[in-house]
């Protein structure tokens, strides 16, 4: 962990090595108050916000991506992840240009094909654990995805 | 040379292959299962991706999702490590279709290897010695009974697809081998999906001494030198070490040329080993061959000074080998300690848990391969190697001495480790004199853990 010579580390490097330790930290914090992180490195400054609390910019979504459910929580109260079934690209709509499956404020139902996730030229369902609202759709269209990555938060909050 | 190696395996292997990929200047991508999200593998890796549950089924062995892994981070190759995929043809197979580089041997190669009755024969055929036995699977009981008789009890029945110990038993007298065959065929069928079984003469007071090999696509190949490896529970290997007192130099050279004989003849193009059994008569036979690296690679990396990581990766690029049999000279001894999570005096049952205080041993002549920290929790789901101790002596005492000094350094809290077992075992009288064969742990280990200094009664 304290064995990199950040010193002589290029940018691009230094940025990435940056990012995994805020996404570390970040990860480290789950479930507790904290709601804000502020790293900076020499010229490199990262700020994070938590979701739930008040948005400050585009850094909210460079962590929430690639960052795999480990068993903490993260959302607000009520917002429930779907999570990636499987390693693959992550697509909103059945095809290029086609109407996406949800968007921001659609109520879905549990069962319901919410995006697609292809892995080895197979397109594989992704359907919604929960009944409720989409709140936030937290992957873009065609991004690779890990195992168990958060996709999609379902405000489940006015569910019956 | 590739730009990314994608590493499908985890723990002191995966660490080890992320290292040399970072000496060659190699970017690596580690996937990993989601009880490993806490490992030194996936902090190390320039990326790491989660590719399934902890069942291996899902993860280290989900060929689709690290073939989509490798796509999706544009690996052009992919290192298996040893278990999980190393020695799996279909997933070598489809990584070739994909256009990725399956860092080993060729499918067709890992296949005819891979089924041990047809690796028997194409290494006899090469004029390697094996055990007398049958060149086919057994047709039935008949035919076990007729083949006994003609080698001579005791005799060992083996399954065709078995490996890693399993599917093997010995048979010592013709009213046991019905019972024996039927065992070893239903243990073949439910492990390996495969029942066929062959029998070999049994090799009694037998040492296994193995002779790591490396072949590259131009038709070369050199040995190593040879690891002892006769110190075993259950065919597990508990300790390696290099040269075996067991063999003079003129054996050693034989052994070695036969092995180079056997790799050439397949077209061996990687690091790999053939694993002989050496009788008293200083008669050796062949086993069979493993064709990937293996947990003990690093006995012969101390004696040689030769990274057989960057090695592999080199050749199955394509460069050339670049050495000469004459130019490897083995220097001093090397000794190889295998720390499991496992408990001796509970018939090494698996231990699982998280490692309170946990300082590996250093120091001159010292080498430790390791993904264990303190804090960190040792999964109940894989292999229960934790860590290997490796040292370097100018002749067998003085390694021996060393391997001592480290264990009494390696604070290892909150597990039960095979770490007291191998301080035993050092200061064992008959290990110590180097007089021993495979049978070493049934003669002296009392079923509470220790090492008696004279043989136990025969029951």
């Amino acid at each position: 962990m304290g064995d990199k010579d950040h010193h002589e580390m290029p940018a691009l490097d230094m940025m990435q090595q940056v990012m995994k330790e805020a996404k570390d930290l970040a990860r480290a914090l789950e479930g507790t108050a904290t709601s804000r992180i502020k790293i900076s490195a020499g010229a490199l400054a990262i700020e994070i916000e938590r979701e739930g609390a008040p948005s400050s910019g585009g850094a909210v979504g460079g962590l929430v991506l690639g960052t795999a459910e480990t068993g903490g929580n993260a959302a607000p109260q009520g917002h429930l992840p779907i999570l990636a079934p499987l390693v693959g690209v992550f697509y909103t709509a059945a095809s290029p240009g086609a109407k996406p499956f949800v968007q921001v404020g659609d109520r879905v139902e549990r069962g319901q094909v919410v995006g697609i996730v292809e892995a080895m030229k197979v397109m594989n369902e992704v359907t919604s654990d929960y009944r409720g609202v989409v709140s936030e759709i937290l992957v873009e269209n065609g991004e690779a995805v890990q195992y168990e990555q958060r996709l999609i938060l379902i405000d489940t909050s006015g569910a019956a | 040379m590739f730009k990314k190696v994608l590493v499908c395996n985890r723990g002191e292997i995966a660490l080890r292959i992320l290292r040399t990929c970072r000496d060659l200047g190699i970017k690596t991508v580690q996937v990993y299962s989601k009880a490993d999200a806490d490992s030194r593998p996936v902090e190390l890796a320039d990326e790491a991706i989660m590719i399934g549950p902890a069942a291996a089924g899902r993860s280290y062995l989900n060929i689709p999702a690290i073939i989509q892994s490798c796509l999706m981070t544009g690996a052009d190759a992919v290192h298996p490590g040893y278990g999980f995929l190393s020695q799996d043809t279909y997933f070598a197979e489809i990584c070739r279709d994909s256009g990725i580089t399956f860092i080993g041997p060729s499918p067709e190669v890992m296949e005819m290897m891979g089924d041990k009755s047809s690796a028997r024969k194409l290494m006899a055929d090469a004029g390697l010695p094996v055990p007398g036995g049958t060149e086919t699977p057994l047709s039935g009981y008949d035919e076990a009974r007729q083949r006994a008789e003609e080698v001579g009890y005791p005799i060992i029945l083996k399954a065709s697809a078995g490996g890693g110990g399993r599917g093997m038993q010995v048979v010592w007298e013709r009213a046991a081998l019905a019972d024996a065959l039927e065992q070893v065929r239903n243990t073949a069928q439910a492990v390996f999906k495969d029942n066929r079984v062959y029998l070999e003469k049994f090799i009694r007071s037998a040492r296994h001494v193995e002779i790591q090999v490396l072949g590259d696509q131009h038709g070369n190949a050199v040995y190593l030198g040879e690891r002892d490896c006769s110190i075993q529970r259950r065919q597990q290997k508990l300790i390696e070490e290099s040269p075996s007192t067991y063999i003079d130099d003129d054996l050693r050279r034989r052994m070695g040329e036969a092995a180079v004989a056997g790799a050439k003849a397949i077209g061996y193009e990687s690091a790999g080993t053939m694993e002989f059994l050496v009788d008293p008569d200083k008669q050796f036979y062949f086993m069979e061959m493993n064709t990937r690296i293996q947990v003990e690679h690093p006995v012969t990396e101390t004696t040689t000074g030769l990274d057989l990581i960057a090695l592999m990766i080199r050749v199955a690029a394509g460069e050339p080998l670049p050495i000469r049999q004459e130019d490897i000279r083995p220097q001093g001894h090397a000794i190889e300690c295998r720390i499991n999570a496992e408990d001796p005096a509970r018939d090494w049952a698996g231990a699982s848990g998280t490692l309170i205080r946990f300082i590996p041993p250093g120091g001159p002549r010292v080498r430790v391969d390791t993904h264990g920290y303190s804090g960190y929790t040792v999964p109940p789901y894989y292999d229960s190697l934790l860590a290997k101790v490796i040292v370097h002596g100018k002749d067998r005492e003085e390694a021996m001495d060393v391997m001592l000094r480290a264990l009494h350094e390696f604070s290892c809290e909150g597990i039960t480790t095979t770490i007291p077992f191998h301080q035993q075992l050092l200061a064992h009288p008959v290990f110590r004199s180097g007089d021993y064969h495979l049978d070493f742990l049934e003669k002296y280990m009392s079923s509470d853990g220790t090492l008696l200094p004279t043989p136990k009664a025969e029951d």
